[in-house]
């Protein structure tokens, strides 16, 4: 079943050019030092229920604002958008009901009380039935660990307990869509870890769809299944994580460890990017094909004491296809 | 029937938890109220003073403290921290998770208000409900019809208030900041509403300007209404705060909606 459909999505800012007094007043009447910034540049993609999206991309690509238009907190300037087949800024309270949300940086939690009454507030909220209620939070309190600290008051938890408080608070009401927002910046790995276990353990249902967003590529290497590469405003990917791992092309590096003072460097290398630093000779993104010969040349010229491949991961090929667009852009 | 419970069961659980988080900060409360008191103790000692030189024509010495003492505790029931609240959540973006629940982002603080005006109602206003008690001996001429026509009225003022505070506090979305209309509304309410003495001892030309603006149901009505100082009909002071409310309500739901075509959640 579809749940989210965006075609030629744009979205437009308005940023304004210079902060005089005179300036501020002159913007009552007129419209100049005013400067149009698109944050999103003819997006189109859809998301079925139960697929598990990682959205990726530096500061500015566009992925909080997809995020607030999916949620209908900003509208569109162009293109349609639709979540449960609604406008999300037209029935956001409709939509609401259906959506669960966690921003890495704000809390739902209040921050005086212990989570457990913000999670008894919650169950008001939606309406949750009272036996749901309790064998959700039964679920959710052990996978999370925070059987224990659920019934701290916020202000009292670590980072770490706080963000799997939250988490828990977003899944409660039996969401058919939850959005992260970097939910693991700033996070012990004990934390990150206990949260994408969570992660992991909901999709098995495949009742929810996940919409990841986060700096750090490994969470979504292993949350999500999807992976959409924005920059600048532009889908620049939108494939499966295995599609990515396979077919994208990024070479692997090897790392010669020298016996002779200066490295001989071969043909085949030379035409390689490559570095020298005292006895390493360190060669990068060379194919899979290729990897034969380099090893095979680089130890007819020189002494070789060591050799270390390493091969392309999946945070390797996304910096590759960011870079690789980057110097399109050029 | 199952909504009206569900939404009973909401209300029910915003108020308590409006209550408890005014209760788990005591040793505020208990410094509010000792704030409260010597306010009051600064404000017997100016009068005193003032009807020493004097005596004022519409209030004796008793009515003006009598009526300080209730514009205090009525000080405390009224939910005067909704604009600081939604300006806070705009400022750390937090907003953006009232805005996410399928509740009214309105709902959600009204309640919420309730419960937090009960606490001090009970608490710092009993205090100081006490301490007139003792203090002064004070004679108010009160039917039971009048007590419960008095909390009408406090209940419609209390509305006015809540959808001011909501009118400042949207202001948010466009200024980020609100430390400039927070000290704007301070003075609107402290001057027009009554809140530091009756409207009626201000001077003719400005006592005018004060009877063009609404703001005096807030404090000045209410306490005029229960002590029985102007012969007010009660139909139409309610009128009047109904109007008043719905005048309000049309403009902060059309400052609203434009605000939310600006929102800009802080943050990304």
């Amino acid at each position: 079943m579809r749940v989210i459909e965006v075609k030629n999505l744009t979205k437009v800012y308005c940023a304004y050019e210079g902060k005089s007094l005179g300036r501020i007043f002159k913007r009552l009447w007129s419209r100049e030092g005013v400067k149009e910034v698109k944050a999103l540049d003819n997006v189109s993609f859809s998301i079925d229920l139960g697929e598990s999206v990682g959205l990726i991309g530096v500061n500015g690509a566009g992925k909080s604002t997809i995020i607030k238009i999916l949620t209908g907190i900003l509208e569109p300037t162009e293109g349609v958008v639709r979540v449960f087949g609604n406008i999300p800024s037209k029935h956001r309270m409709k939509n609401n009901c259906r959506i669960g949300a966690v921003f890495g940086q704000r809390t739902q939690l209040r921050w005086d009380l212990p989570a457990y009454e913000s999670y008894s507030l919650l169950k008001e909220i939606y309406n949750v039935d009272d036996k749901v209620f309790k064998e959700r939070l039964d679920y959710f309190s052990e996978v999370l660990d925070i059987k224990e600290i659920m019934h701290r008051p916020v202000r009292t938890l670590s980072l770490g307990e706080k963000m799997r408080a939250e988490l828990c608070a977003a899944f409660l009401h039996g969401p058919e869509i939850v959005f992260l927002d970097e939910p693991t910046i700033g996070l012990d790995v004990f934390s990150k870890e206990a949260l994408l276990h969570f992660l992991k353990e909901i999709k098995k249902e495949k009742k929810v769809t996940i919409i990841l967003t986060t700096h750090d590529l490994s969470d979504i290497e292993e949350v999500s299944d999807r992976i959409i590469i924005l920059d600048r405003g532009k889908i620049l990917l939108d494939a499966s994580k295995d599609e990515v791992l396979n077919t994208l092309e990024v070479g692997s590096q090897i790392i010669f460890t020298l016996k002779n003072k200066e490295a001989v460097i071969p043909q085949s290398v030379k035409s390689l990017l490559f570095s020298v630093s005292k006895n390493f000779l360190k060669v990068d993104n060379v194919s899979k094909d290729l990897v034969p010969q380099v090893l095979t040349d680089v130890f007819s010229y020189n002494t070789v004491l060591g050799v270390e491949i390493k091969y392309p991961d999946f945070k390797d090929i996304v910096k590759q296809i960011c870079l690789q667009n980057k110097d399109r852009g050029r | 029937m199952e909504t009206i419970s569900t939404k009973a069961k909401l209300g029910f659980k915003l108020i308590k938890i409006g209550f408890e988080s005014q209760y788990i900060y005591r040793l505020g409360t208990f410094f509010s109220f000792l704030s409260g008191l010597l306010y009051l103790i600064m404000q017997y000692f100016l009068w005193r003073a003032i009807y020493h030189s004097g005596d004022i024509k519409q209030y004796s010495f008793n009515d003006i403290i009598f009526y300080i003492f209730l514009a205090q505790i009525i000080s405390y029931v009224f939910p005067t921290d909704v604009s600081s609240k939604i300006a806070f959540h705009v400022r750390t973006g937090d907003i953006i998770h009232l805005l996410l629940k399928p509740v009214k982002i309105e709902t959600q603080l009204f309640y919420e208000s309730l419960g937090k005006s009960a606490y001090r109602l009970l608490i710092n206003g009993g205090f100081i409900f006490i301490v007139l008690l003792v203090l002064l001996p004070y004679k108010l001429e009160l039917t039971v019809l009048r007590f419960f026509q008095f909390a009408l009225i406090l209940l419609l003022s209390y509305v006015f208030v809540f959808f001011f505070e909501l009118l400042m506090g949207i202001i948010a979305f466009y200024t980020t900041s609100t430390w400039g209309i927070q000290s704007f509304k301070y003075v609107i309410v402290g001057i027009f509403s009554g809140r530091l003495m009756p409207i009626s001892l201000y001077p003719p030309v400005f006592r005018k300007i004060v009877d063009w603006l609404p703001f005096r149901i807030i404090y000045f009505t209410p306490i005029e209404f229960i002590m029985n100082k102007a012969n007010y009909d009660f139909c139409n002071v309610v009128k009047y705060q109904t109007v008043s409310i719905a005048l309000l309500l049309l403009l902060y739901v059309l400052v609203y909606r434009n605000a939310l075509k600006k929102i800009k959640v802080q943050g990304g």
